[in-house]
């Protein structure tokens, strides 16, 4: 209990930080074909800054997935983007558990910290169709 | 620790929550589908709060449990004298009806030179307050860990203490437990409460940490997988639900075993133990057995 106790406060003090805005941030667009395996995916990141679309060079970051209609439920290992061809472009290989809709998130490490969402429909598609031109891609971040 | 690891282990808390809230009503006696709700009202709630008002977080969660507390107890009024089945139902009405308006609800202002705040079906994004503040994902899994401890050690505290006792007594027989005097109305109104803030602090804690939260996310099948969580974990103890979202996210799913099938797998688990150990692995017999061992000898 006592441990238990001690924890508690811990998170307290995380808690008590306070909040400074970034006027700048990120943004993506993600296309994806799947690779023929399983439910794999390999997606294209265009990742820039907005409002004035500027590619991000020399970024690092991660890609997470979650299903919105299963949240938590599914546990996608996170895929490091690796520079792809072209500024601002990054590739990854997404492992999926299943075809729907997902949110991947980047996680952004550098240039500096940032988050993008993107919710994609990676429907069931013919092969070489490509996961966004199936259903819906939402506004993203 | 890497990423995946500590993306598990923070599902595995988060999940906790909405489980725990579960449990709560569970021992009353009531089986809710409905936490997915408070879970959705944390998670926009405290979202609101730290976007687009600039709360800092540790103002936002106490926001967050309060909208939760407050639900619970507004909702509980009126299902409080259904029983069974009935009040399985009007749980789930209600979170369907909070979902269905979230789908609808647009609340939207200019921060920091870009437009944000929950856009209907289309979500609400933008919630960077982690990301702003520099909170690494290893310390925000030790955040959402140290308030899952403070609310088992409520739990810990209440089951030692009359409170616990009142809600068994509730849950076994509330005709009996009435005319031992306890007013069952005002204890299950009290037990909503205290879950629906359970479930608004886990959707709190999510919505920071996925940065986006829209209506699909808190569907039934949130609701489904807390209340299954109590009942394959266990009835006896606050660690039960814990143990069953363990055994599901953190045995079945992080490891891959069944892949695709998991969801199979995990349906079939809660049907066995359903009918091998109807009040779960860590039932009240077993955990009665424990207390005993651990009893020093006098």
């Amino acid at each position: 209990m006592r441990a238990m106790t001690s924890i508690a406060m811990a998170g307290l003090l995380t808690l008590a930080i306070t909040t400074t805005a970034h006027a700048q941030r990120m943004d993506a667009q993600i296309d994806c074909t799947p690779t023929g395996e399983a439910f794999d995916h390999h997606c294209m990141i265009h990742l820039m800054e907005v409002p004035d679309e500027v590619p991000v060079e020399d970024a690092e970051f991660v890609v997470r997935a979650d299903m919105p209609s299963m949240p938590m439920a599914h546990n996608v290992p996170p895929a490091p983007a690796a520079p792809g061809d072209g500024p601002g472009v990054y590739e990854a290989m997404l492992e999926l558990e299943m075809l729907g809709e997902w949110a991947l998130r980047l996680d952004i490490a550098a240039p500096r910290r940032d988050v993008v969402v993107v919710v994609k429909d990676f429907g069931d598609h013919e092969e070489g169709d490509h996961g966004n031109e199936h259903g819906h891609d939402h506004d993203h971040d | 620790m890497d990423d995946f690891t500590i993306s598990v282990i923070s599902n595995i808390g988060l999940f906790s929550f909405v489980a725990l809230s579960a449990y709560l009503l569970l021992l009353t006696g009531e089986i809710s589908f409905g936490q997915q709700a408070y879970f959705a009202l944390g998670a926009y709630g405290a979202g609101i709060a730290t976007v687009m008002w600039g709360w800092p977080l540790a103002i936002a969660v106490v926001w967050a449990v309060a909208i939760g507390m407050a639900a619970g107890a507004l909702v509980a009024l009126p299902t409080v004298r259904l029983r069974g089945l009935y009040y399985s139902i009007a749980t789930l009405a209600f979170a369907e009806m909070v979902r269905n308006a979230f789908l609808i609800f647009r609340y939207r202002r200019e921060v920091d030179g870009f437009e944000v705040g929950p856009a209907g079906a289309e979500g609400f994004r933008d919630i960077r307050y982690i990301y702003e503040t520099g909170i690494s994902s290893f310390e925000y899994m030790l955040l959402i860990y140290a308030l899952l401890a403070g609310v088992m050690l409520l739990f810990l505290l209440m089951e030692t203490a009359r409170l616990g006792a009142v809600f068994r007594m509730i849950g076994d027989d509330p005709v009996l437990a009435e005319m031992q005097g306890i007013d069952v109305t005002r204890y299950k109104v009290l037990a909503a409460a205290i879950a629906g803030g359970i479930a608004a602090l886990g959707g709190c804690l999510y919505a920071h940490m996925v940065t986006y939260v829209e209506p699909a996310i808190f569907n039934v099948m949130l609701g489904v997988h807390a209340l299954a969580y109590g009942l394959i974990g266990g009835l006896g103890t606050a660690f039960g639900p814990i143990l069953g979202v363990i055994i599901d996210i953190g045995v079945l799913e992080s490891t891959r075993a069944f892949s695709g099938y998991r969801m199979i797998v995990f349906g079939g688990l809660v049907a066995v133990i359903l009918i091998v150990r109807p009040r779960g692995l860590l039932d009240e017999t077993l955990v009665h057995r424990v207390r005993l061992w651990l009893r020093p000898a006098r």
